[in-house]
């Protein structure tokens, strides 16, 4: 009898460590993950005024345009007046009221064609490249689930 | 060989009988020309594109085998995935939930200097030289002797999916209401037949990607587009020698 628990004992104890460092080192790795994914999108609450908005995007007139602040305002550095001084306004999506905001109002130079038009010159046109806007349901569906995943880190 | 009568430019093949550089290219030129543009394996020239079309050369020789041989050219960089022409197919045909009569692929090009993305639709090719109808056991697929699509007759379906399987193009589901295999007949039965000229999907498109017409009429915009020797127009799956009639081009 003494001699079975002399067995069984120390491989019970042995188990349960095992299980107790697999645990730790699980949830000590989840724990980083988290960590490195929400630095990555929420930036000090200190410094808000540089923080770079959400991607907005268009269903109006087709499913669907993206704009990507990361891309205009981070990447190639422009200043948020830009845009933000009569072109559009600050709350997003109210362009999508606007009956002319459509590829011929573009192609116009009106809206994105300010710079995306043929017409103004300052981007490559709208008249080209369909698909690097226009990411379509697909892209709506993949953007919307992304934000969402954002939303929840925060 | 004889000093005289050797073109001056080219040198002769040497002792060894490797061909030279200069003659190698120009017997690849000559390829070229015979077999048409080749690039990725994919893409052809106005002429074998026409090729493609025709179940034999016989057939070629008597012009379009259909009256009107209906047709399809999709401008696939135009596609922006907006999937009005999947709504619009849905609500003419009745296609359920789980089903489709055509779809948008996605293709990613992740090495592009500009737009990754890219929209591809598919749908039924309406083959001239269809494998399902010659998979199916009880003929309730066939060809449309008068203008070439490939129909289901729902009645004599006896749904085992072979035809499913046969199709290289992925082409068609099974739909459990009607208990048969569904698939595109470019809305013959919703539309054509009733007097329309395009399909719901052509008709939806905002960007003009979807062109429909008969391809026998040179005076058609399909014609135009398939025998334009300026544009690459090329087919889905050109190997499997089914000889689609949905093109695809750009621009």
């Amino acid at each position: 009898m003494n001699n079975k628990i002399i067995v069984v004992l120390p491989v019970l104890l042995l188990s349960l460590a095992v299980v107790f460092v697999l645990y730790r080192g699980s949830s000590s790795a989840e724990e980083t993950s988290v960590m490195t994914g929400a630095e990555s999108v929420y930036q000090d609450p200190g410094a808000a005024k540089s923080t770079i908005p959400q991607d907005i995007l268009y269903t109006r007139t087709v499913k669907s345009v993206v704009f990507s602040h990361q891309t205009h305002a981070s990447d190639l550095e422009y200043k948020c007046n830009v845009c933000h001084s009569g072109l559009f306004q600050m709350k997003a999506k109210t362009v999508e009221s606007q009956p002319d905001f459509n590829m011929k109002g573009l192609a116009e130079g009106k809206y994105c064609g300010t710079c995306h038009s043929s017409k103004n010159n300052v981007a490559f046109s709208s008249d080209t490249q369909c698909a690097r806007c226009h990411i379509g349901v697909k892209g709506l569906e993949k953007e919307e689930e992304q934000q969402l995943d954002q939303e929840v880190q925060r | 060989m004889n000093i005289s009568s050797r073109i001056p430019d080219q040198p002769e093949p040497d002792k060894n009988g490797i061909i030279p550089e200069m003659e190698r290219r120009q017997f690849l030129k000559l390829g070229l020309a015979i077999t048409g543009i080749f690039a990725g394996g994919t893409l052809l020239s106005a002429a074998s594109v026409v090729d493609q079309v025709f179940a034999s050369r016989q057939e070629f020789a008597d012009q379009y085998p259909y009256k009107p041989h209906y047709s399809m050219v999709i401008r696939q960089d135009n596609c922006i995935d907006c999937e009005r022409c999947i709504e619009a197919c849905a609500a003419t045909n009745h296609v359920p939930e789980y089903g489709y009569r055509t779809r948008i692929l996605e293709q990613v090009h992740t090495e592009s200097a500009n737009r990754r993305i890219e929209f591809i639709p598919v749908l039924c090719n309406q083959c001239n030289n269809p494998a399902c109808v010659r998979a199916c056991p009880t003929k309730a697929t066939y060809k449309d002797q008068q203008n070439g699509i490939v129909r289901v007759d729902k009645e004599k379906c006896i749904g085992c999916k072979t035809c499913m399987s046969a199709c290289p193009n992925n082409g068609r589901y099974y739909n459990e209401e009607t208990k048969s295999v569904d698939k595109c007949d470019f809305c013959f039965e919703t539309r054509l037949s009733k007097g329309e000229t395009l399909t719901a999907c052509a008709e939806a498109c905002p960007a003009k990607v979807r062109i429909f017409g008969d391809l026998s009429d040179p005076q058609s915009e399909v014609y135009q587009r398939v025998h334009d020797i300026e544009k690459a127009v090329w087919v889905q799956r050109p190997e499997t020698g089914v000889k689609p009639n949905v093109f695809y081009t750009k621009g």
